[in-house]
């Protein structure tokens, strides 16, 4: 994790189990009764994480326990990559963090690919050329696999022409015209929720 | 160097180079002695200029003949004071005089004037009376002081010198209305009472007075027995006088100028001691003495039905001061006259009621509804 | 602490299309001052504003009733018998040396007193320019990366009229029903609009092609010709044109605006009379302190695209979507958290009921960790005026905001 430097949030007296024994004593026993105080010792009785801290290491000395609760990192927290490279914070961070290797880095999401830069400009001049002459056949999703590229190189490249624009929009106000007010209603709340995602709600 | 003296410095060396107006001239000049010599302060035991002139012409310091054969000087009137022992000896003299004129107009008679006219063969004068002089019982002497208390500190004084008084006629068991024949002590005797305690809570008059010490409960007791009798003025022996002297070994209030003695309570401020306040005032008797000797050194009269509703001293004293400060009428009033409010710039006192009239005005409202009022002809 | 009410999104970083609020927004605001013009005031009457204040009362002398109503504001002597007045001078905590006669001066708007002498139009401008100066130079120094469009969102939150108006309101300015010399000093005096009115937007801007409504407008033109706050304001006017803007002024105006006007002049006030530490602690105290959440302002489009390009800019690895844990993919209501990696290092974390929107919000969140840096023991400008303050030590200048 790379936010163990942060300050904690909860004050001190929270944490109890950051406590030496006889203090601990006095600021829980006065208030619970014997009960009480042994469920709450236990709750708290959690695996040592990486991020508490050295304390297997030095388990005598005085440090700070930082458990934050499981939550999307604040944005204010600047990530260490982005800070430049004057910023102080980069150093400390750079000193604290036990360093990741590849293998513990998670699964992606999708399978990254390749750029393999392969078309010259004489395939591109192919590819606009069957846009061009035959919109209907040559779609971009049918270029894109005959010339091993992504649809969004070829929509890079080349443009429909009018017509063929004209007709994909009469298209798909045919389809529409089909819609009932349910299906529409649900189109537009998931387009309304696809752009909360750019507000962060 | 003080501005005067080098004002007179400049004078002496001659040099008139500055201007110097002439009170400041005046001022810096020493005083003439001849003007000085009249002006004795009461304090002083000197004699007056008058006198030490007589003494030098006779050459002896018991010239004979009136005293002053000039009768008293202007200086003498306006500055001066008689002094008490002046006084005595002069009072003195004069009921010698009294006696010997008595003994004069009618021989181997003596006189008593009539309380009633049982036995009286006639009543009233016997004419011609414009032409007769004016005997001492024409001269009119007020009951009251000649000005009223104002203030707070002296009408406490007032009021404490009163029950003293009360309480010492009533320990006494002497008349109480009595203490109202002298209408002031002299210095020494109000010193004692002003010094003697009143202790609080007392219910009774006679065992309520705390005395400064023993020697002070004689020569008041022997003051107080006095009273009621022949002369009051004169029942003050000197000894006595000097054995209080020896008491005033704090608090004195022995001003130079001669305005000391005119003022009122001998410039005492306040009663020493507040447990007069809960006397009662159940006994009329002892109230009426009490409310006539007080009203005689307040100068505050006290209506009847007053008199019937006040129980304690405290309510005497509290309805003067009620009537001194009357409580305005209005609330308004009362909040104008609040030093605090008027100095808080964020507070408003409006004499007269704020209507929504005012608040239209105040908010420019009050134009635009007129002027649809005037429009609408509802309005001149 | 007052939560700063969020008045407008910032229109995205990217697309134009995605403006949702900035058309509200169109506000009549005539007292910006252009270099090349004079302030609305004449610029003697601005060098003689305290000089003035004694002077007043001889051009205003009528005391009694009637006359009073002939008068557009209350006379000046006024100030010192009002207790509203005194009541908002010791509420708002303004420095004794603060005369109420300029308290009262400074809620008299221009459309109330056209006379510059004694309505609040020289005070306000000289405020708004403090504000705006105050407010960008801590936004910039804080938070270097910020996008232009967030700079005139935040802008817009911190001393946009709207957010003024308020602030009039919580200090407890009424507000007259209709300007007059009877009025008492401690109401807001302006003259209203006609209800009913319609809000025109601006014209007359020093833009080219204002007419063509539909072209799109630039973020860097808006820096040009548009306001602290990028909305379209009036151009530079000749004098001929100066008379008929009065004669248009007259007509009334919002209340929001009369109210956003008298803080700004408060302002004024206070740098006149108390000054420059003084009306930066009234900035602090009333301005600043009120609390902001900048990342809200933000609004991306297509976050992962802005994402990419930015890291080719940086020369950092380009970045990977990776799943960091997920919880029921097969269930009605599954949870994927997504963290954008590039090469090792994290860059941001987001978690959706798809993939798809797991991902994108964890570049939405690695886009405002880049933009929201703010260095440590920040300082701004300003500071540096005043009395033995340290040495200067150049603030952190970003490249800018990602372009695609």
């Amino acid at each position: 994790m790379a936010n163990c430097l942060t300050a904690p949030r909860r004050p001190l007296l929270a944490l109890p189990f950051l406590l030496p024994s006889p203090y601990e004593c006095v600021a829980l026993g006065l208030r619970r009764n014997q009960s009480s105080y042994r469920r709450t010792k236990q709750r708290l009785r959690v695996k040592p994480d990486a991020s508490f801290g050295s304390s297997l290491s030095h388990p005598q000395e005085d440090h700070i326990i930082y458990n934050p609760p499981s939550s999307a990192p604040s944005v204010y927290h600047t990530p260490a990559k982005f800070l430049p490279s004057d910023d102080i914070r980069r150093n400390l961070r750079a000193a604290s963090v036990n360093g990741n290797n590849a293998e513990s880095l998670p699964p992606a999401v999708r399978a990254t690919t390749e750029k393999k830069y392969h078309l010259n400009p004489s395939d591109i001049r192919e590819i606009r050329r069957l846009r061009a002459t035959d919109p209907m056949t040559w779609s971009r999703l049918k270029l894109a696999k005959r010339f091993d590229c992504s649809p969004t190189f070829i929509a890079l490249v080349c443009e429909a022409s009018p017509q063929k624009k004209e007709i994909q929009k009469r298209v798909l106000e045919a389809v529409q015209s089909r819609w009932g007010s349910k299906r529409r209603m649900a189109r537009e709340d998931r387009q309304l929720r696809k752009e909360a995602w750019g507000r962060d709600q | 160097m003080r501005p005067s003296l080098r004002l007179l410095n400049l004078e002496v060396q001659g040099s008139r180079a500055l201007y110097v107006c002439s009170v400041c001239r005046q001022e810096a000049r020493p005083r003439p002695i001849v003007a000085r010599q009249f002006l004795r302060h009461a304090s002083s035991n000197a004699d007056s200029l008058s006198e030490r002139v007589r003494r030098k012409i006779w050459g002896t310091d018991n010239p004979p003949g009136l005293k002053d054969p000039y009768g008293e000087s202007l200086l003498e009137k306006r500055f001066g004071k008689p002094k008490p022992q002046q006084q005595e000896e002069s009072q003195v003299e004069e009921t010698d005089e009294l006696a010997e004129s008595s003994d004069g107009l009618e021989p181997g008679v003596s006189y008593e004037p009539a309380t009633s006219w049982h036995g009286l063969e006639r009543v009233g004068h016997l004419g011609g009376w414009s032409d007769a002089p004016p005997s001492e019982a024409d001269t009119y002497g007020s009951f009251g002081p000649k000005k009223k208390l104002y203030k707070k500190g002296p009408l406490s004084l007032a009021a404490h010198q009163a029950a003293v008084e009360i309480s010492l006629m009533h320990a006494l068991n002497k008349p109480l209305t009595n203490v109202c024949n002298v209408v002031e002590h002299d210095k020494s005797v109000f010193k004692m009472i002003w010094q003697t305690k009143i202790l609080p809570n007392s219910t009774n008059w006679g065992e309520a007075l705390e005395y400064r010490n023993e020697n002070a409960k004689k020569s008041l007791f022997y003051i107080f027995e006095q009273i009621g009798s022949a002369q009051p003025e004169t029942a003050k022996p000197a000894d006595e006088n000097a054995e209080v002297e020896e008491f005033e070994d704090f608090e004195e209030f022995e001003d130079p100028s001669g305005a000391a003695s005119k003022q009122a309570f001998f410039g005492y401020q306040d009663a020493r001691f507040k447990g007069f306040l809960t006397l009662p005032l159940t006994d009329p008797a002892t109230k009426f003495a009490f409310l006539k000797r007080f009203s005689q050194l307040s100068g505050h009269f006290f209506p009847d039905n007053i008199v019937s509703q006040i129980s304690t001293v405290k309510q005497a004293v509290d309805y003067i001061q009620g009537q001194l400060h009357p409580k305005p009428k209005k609330l308004a009033e009362h909040l104008e006259n609040n030093k605090r409010l008027q100095a808080m710039p964020n507070i408003k006192i409006f004499s007269k009621r704020q209507t929504t009239l005012h608040r239209d005005d105040e908010m420019g409202r009050r134009k635009i509804i007129e002027s649809e009022l005037r429009a609408r002809g509802l309005l001149e | 602490m007052k939560r700063l009410q969020l008045q407008r999104w910032s229109s995205s970083v990217l697309s134009a299309q995605a403006r949702t609020g900035g058309r509200l927004q169109h506000r009549l605001y005539n007292g910006i001052r252009h270099q090349s013009t004079a302030s609305p005031a004449a610029p003697t009457a601005n060098d003689q504003l305290i000089e003035e204040e004694p002077l007043a009362p001889s051009i205003h002398p009528p005391n009694s009733r009637q006359s009073k109503y002939q008068l557009p504001s209350p006379p000046v002597e006024a100030a010192r018998e009002s207790a509203k007045l005194a009541a908002l001078h010791a509420r708002l905590y303004l420095p004794s040396r603060l005369p109420l006669e300029t308290l009262a001066r400074s809620l008299v708007d221009a459309s109330a007193d056209p006379n510059p002498k004694f309505n609040n139009e020289s005070l306000a401008t000289l405020g708004h320019d403090l504000l705006t100066h105050y407010t960008s130079e801590y936004l910039i120094c804080t938070y270097p990366r910020l996008p232009l469009t967030v700079i005139f969102a935040a802008m817009y939150a911190y001393v946009g009229p709207k957010t003024l108006a308020a602030m009039a309101r919580e200090w407890g300015v009424e507000s007259a029903a209709a300007p007059g010399g009877e009025v008492d000093p401690g109401y807001l005096q302006f003259k209203r609009i006609p209800p009913g009115a319609d809000l025109k937007p601006v014209t007359g801007t020093a833009r080219p092609h204002e007419d063509q409504a539909h072209w799109r407008k630039s973020i860097t033109s808006s820096v040009v010709y548009d306001n602290e706050f990028g909305d379209p304001v009036k151009g530079p006017k000749n004098p001929s044109e100066q008379s008929k803007q009065d004669a248009q002024n007259i007509k009334g105006v919002t209340a929001e605006q009369a109210n956003a006007t008298f803080v700004r002049a408060v302002m004024g006030a206070i740098y006149l009379h108390a000054g420059r530490p003084a009306a930066k602690r009234f900035f602090e105290q009333h301005f600043l302190s009120r609390h902001l959440n900048i990342s809200d302002l933000f609004n991306f489009s297509q976050p992962a695209r802005d994402l990419s390009r930015l890291c080719a800019r940086e020369n950092f690895e380009q970045p990977v979507a990776r799943i960091i844990s997920e919880t029921g993919r097969k269930s009605r209501h599954p949870v994927f958290v997504v963290g954008i990696y590039s090469g090792q290092d994290k860059l941001g974390e987001g978690a959706g009921a798809s993939l798809l929107e797991a991902r994108s919000r964890a570049a939405v969140a690695a886009l405002k960790g880049w933009y929201l840096y703010s260095p440590l023991n920040v300082r701004v400008p300003s500071s540096m005026e005043e009395e033995g303050a340290a040495p200067w030590k150049p603030v952190h200048v970003d490249l800018g905001e990602v372009i695609v």
